[in-house]
């Protein structure tokens, strides 16, 4: 019961659900997509000089 | 069975009435709390305003399975702040056998509706559960951006997936490429003696760029038939070359074709090799010959150094005087490696390193320029030095474009660095009557290069001897000289430590060993990353200061290397507890535009995850939001209905710490500081980047919000460390061991939209 209020459901809602019975923050979720995360060739145009590797 | 079921009934008013059962226990009391918390899983009320004596359980008929009671608790002890209450028993008077219920909320607020089927109310992003305050998230700007594919990155790309193709794609290649079916005879000849080459291939051209196969496909898609052959030709050559069946004629050979593809022929970029030689050692090329741009920067800061050097003692005002005193230096080698060359003795790592350098070179150099060039080598030194100083910010938006990664500060700082060195560098004439060798430099695989490591926990130095160019000049000492050891971040060229050391008596071949660094000064260096080291050598001949230089590239570690990700994964882990990871949770947007009865937004976001490496914070980068188009600012607008279209770029950064945090919250080994450091670097960096994209769209009427959350999905992911386990007395790793370690490691992500009930 605990987890219940705590724990997101694992199942993705279909998008566009009319009642949704879980809240967050006081509001209705109304969908819940899962997406896989792909590699990212990033960079920081800020702070360019620490490069995220400066740890000393 | 030890029960402890708590469940509320009514409001009498007076008193609440509530449900309780403690199955066989048999003593049970109650707290009343103005909140809750979790503690390791367990709900606890927390703030407690009201707790109970112990109390026997009413006695029920044993034989029945009925064990529920009715508690009733007075009315006043429960309001809008103290609405939390825990039953929990016993079994006996002191306290055997415990067991608690559920926090159960007795008088229900709308600011926290909790009931079986709804969330607890978000706390504000400052708030952390079960985290130390090191621990907590706060907001950052978002300043990611992400670089598009360059012909550089592009080039780079095929050289890292060359040994890889040679040695499974190069039959299909020959079939999916019709242009070359001509030269299947030449693949088929150079797949043939892959066995030979790959080996020395991998040293030369290490494969950490990992296309996958989708890299390769899209490689082959891109990679014009000519070139792929000439690049092929190349690596012939490569193998004449290594077999000392060539004399230098294969590479010019076979390189000449490359300049189908591009404006500099690269024959006449080798030409410099003997002078990026004598400035670059081995081990450098070795650390970064891969990485083109990388590489330019070394070779740019160097002819910016040699070139000052020069021109410090020449005719600053008279240009013509420098590129005659530059020429006859560069000149100068030429003619004297020229028999050396062709032995083959010129490093074949550096020979391969060099085409990489064309494309970046092209973009670098305008078509005026490199027409200019011609086919004089000393010319292009001196663009390449040019390039440094005087590239524009126009140049770089442009170059940027093309070649994302030349855009990088790295570029100015490449002439900041040489302000700062030139302030605090001996002035000195170059002179090429002695050289500067690394000794001792032993090299250890790194994320798939070879690299030269040093141990940050202890006090080092680098071993070196200086080189006679003269027999006449090899037995005498050098009465007096000066080291000069300036260490620059091998990305942004940063001069990062300053250190001169005054000799006296140098014997040219001799080992020196006073070119060290204290535990103080190599502590403030960063760690897992490549190290630029110049160092000079000045000496005096007659009445002025003479003086080479050489670059060498070092990592610092802290007894673990980052290797790659392993194949292994220990489990999957969702963190979609609200409460327990909340830090992970992230409210990307909210809003709802308040001017029309009807709206509807379409967002295209995209959603990034890497490492926060400046702190043990978790960061939630505040979103970017760009209106694509919106309805309510077209021509003729509708007063009913808004459409906006937009996009939204968003991300967390996770530190080490917190990835650390994570494996304890699953009842996992956390790794020690140690293997941990390993993690700190540009791999792991580049392992941890990732990016989610996702269409949605929100729609309302007038006074409605929605908002867009996201959390993350992941497994705990094997990773592959090595371990020191010899340094030598220079403080140099020698021998590592490969150790397997687990950390989190993050696969989706979900997006959640809400809307305002």
């Amino acid at each position: 019961m605990m987890n219940k209020q705590h724990i997101f459901p694992s199942q993705v809602l279909t998008e566009g659900m009319s009642e949704s019975l879980i809240i967050l923050e006081g509001q209705k979720v109304v969908f819940d997509k899962k997406v896989s995360l792909l590699p990212a060739d990033i960079r920081k145009v800020e702070n360019k000089e620490n490069h995220g590797v400066n740890r000393k | 069975m030890a029960l402890a079921i708590l469940k509320h009934l009514k409001n009498a008013g007076d008193q609440h009435v509530f449900e309780a059962d403690i199955g066989t226990n048999n003593y049970y009391q109650y707290k009343i709390g103005k909140a809750k918390r979790n503690y390791r899983g367990l709900p606890l009320v927390d703030e407690v305003s009201h707790q109970s004596s112990l109390t026997k359980t009413p006695a029920h008929n044993g034989r029945s399975f009925n064990t529920q009671f009715l508690l009733e608790i007075p009315g006043n002890l429960l309001n809008r702040d103290d609405r939390f209450v825990q039953l929990m028993s016993f079994k006996s008077q002191n306290r055997k056998s415990p067991a608690i219920s559920e926090v159960v909320t007795a008088v229900p607020s709308l600011v926290d509706l909790n009931d079986d089927f709804k969330l607890p109310k978000i706390m504000m992003p400052s708030q952390t559960y079960e985290h130390s305050q090191e621990m907590a998230t706060k907001p950052a700007p978002c300043n990611i951006r992400e670089n598009k594919v360059s012909e550089a990155m592009f080039f780079n790309a095929i050289l890292g997936a060359l040994p890889k193709l040679l040695g499974n794609a190069l039959p299909m290649i020959g079939k999916i490429l019709p242009g070359l079916q001509k030269a299947m005879p030449v693949v088929e000849q150079v797949a043939g003696t892959a066995g030979k080459i790959l080996p020395e291939l991998s040293k030369i051209i290490p494969s950490d760029v990992k296309p996958g196969q989708e890299g390769v496909n899209q490689v082959m898609q891109n990679i014009s038939p000519e070139t792929l052959k000439a690049i092929l030709e190349v690596i012939q050559g490569q193998k004449a070359h290594t077999n000392g069946a060539g004399n230098g004629k294969a590479e010019a050979k076979s390189l000449q074709r490359f300049s189908h593809d591009f404006a500099i022929n690269p024959a006449m970029l080798m030409q410099l090799a003997p002078l990026l030689e004598k400035v670059l050692s081995p081990e450098t090329i070795k650390a970064i010959g891969d990485n083109p741009v990388k590489l330019f920067k070394a070779v740019s800061d160097s002819a910016l150094k040699l070139q000052k050097m020069e021109l410090d003692h020449l005719e600053k005002i008279n240009p013509g005087v420098d590129d005659a005193g530059f020429d006859k230096i560069v000149q100068g080698m030429r003619a004297r490696r020229k028999d050396r060359l062709s032995e083959a003795k010129v490093a074949p790592a550096l020979l391969a390193a060099l085409p990489a350098l064309m494309p970046v070179l092209e973009k670098v150099l305008s078509p005026d320029m490199i027409k200019a060039i011609g086919e004089q080598p000393v010319k292009l030194f001196n663009a390449i030095a040019g390039a440094g100083l005087k590239h524009t910010q126009q140049e770089l938006q442009h170059l940027e474009k093309i070649n994302p990664g030349v855009d990088d500060p790295a570029f100015d700082n490449i002439v900041n660095s040489m302000s700062v060195k030139s302030a605090v560098s001996v002035e000195a004439k170059f002179s090429d009557a002695y050289d500067i060798e690394f000794i001792k430099a032993q090299t250890i695989p790194v994320g798939g290069k070879e690299k030269v490591v040093y141990d940050r926990r202890q006090k080092i130095h680098i071993p070196v001897k200086i080189l006679a160019a003269k027999k006449s000049d090899a037995q005498a000492q050098i009465p007096k000289g000066i080291f000069q050891l300036i260490i620059q971040d091998g990305d942004t060229m940063e001069v990062l430590l300053e250190k001169k050391f005054k000799l006296k008596n140098v014997l040219p071949g001799s080992p020196i060993t006073e070119i060290a660094l204290d535990s103080g000064e190599i502590q403030g260096l960063p760690l897992n990353k490549d190290l630029k080291v110049e160092l000079s050598f000045n000496w005096k001949n007659e009445d002025q200061i003479e003086g080479t230089f050489k670059n060498h590239y070092i990592c610092l570690s802290d007894g673990y290397l980052y290797q790659r990700i392993g194949n292994d994964i220990a489990q999957h882990f969702a963190l979609n507890d609200v409460s327990k990871f909340r830090n992970y949770w992230h409210k990307v947007w909210e809003g709802g535009p308040t001017t029309h009865e009807r709206w509807k937004i379409e967002f295209e976001c995209k959603y990034f995850y890497s490492v926060n490496y400046e702190d043990a914070n978790i960061k939630k980068l505040a979103t970017k939001k760009q209106t694509v188009s919106d309805t309510a600012t077209q021509p003729d607008p509708d007063d009913y209905r808004r459409k906006i279209s937009a996009k939204l770029k968003s991300g967390m950064e996770i530190s080490l710490e917190a990835y650390n945090e994570l494996l304890k919250q699953h009842q996992l080994t956390p790794l020690n500081a140690a293997q941990l450091s390993a993690f700190a670097g540009q791999d792991f960096q580049r392992e941890a980047s990732t990016v989610a994209r996702v269409s949605v769209d929100f729609k309302g009427r007038k006074g409605e919000t929605s908002t867009l959350w996201t959390y993350p999905e992941g497994n705990i992911q094997s990773y592959i460390l090595s371990k020191a386990v010899n340094v030598d007395p220079s403080g140099m790793i020698v021998e590592v061991q490969e150790e397997e370690v687990y950390l989190p490691k993050f696969s989706s992500v979900h997006f959640i939209g809400t809307k305002s009930q």
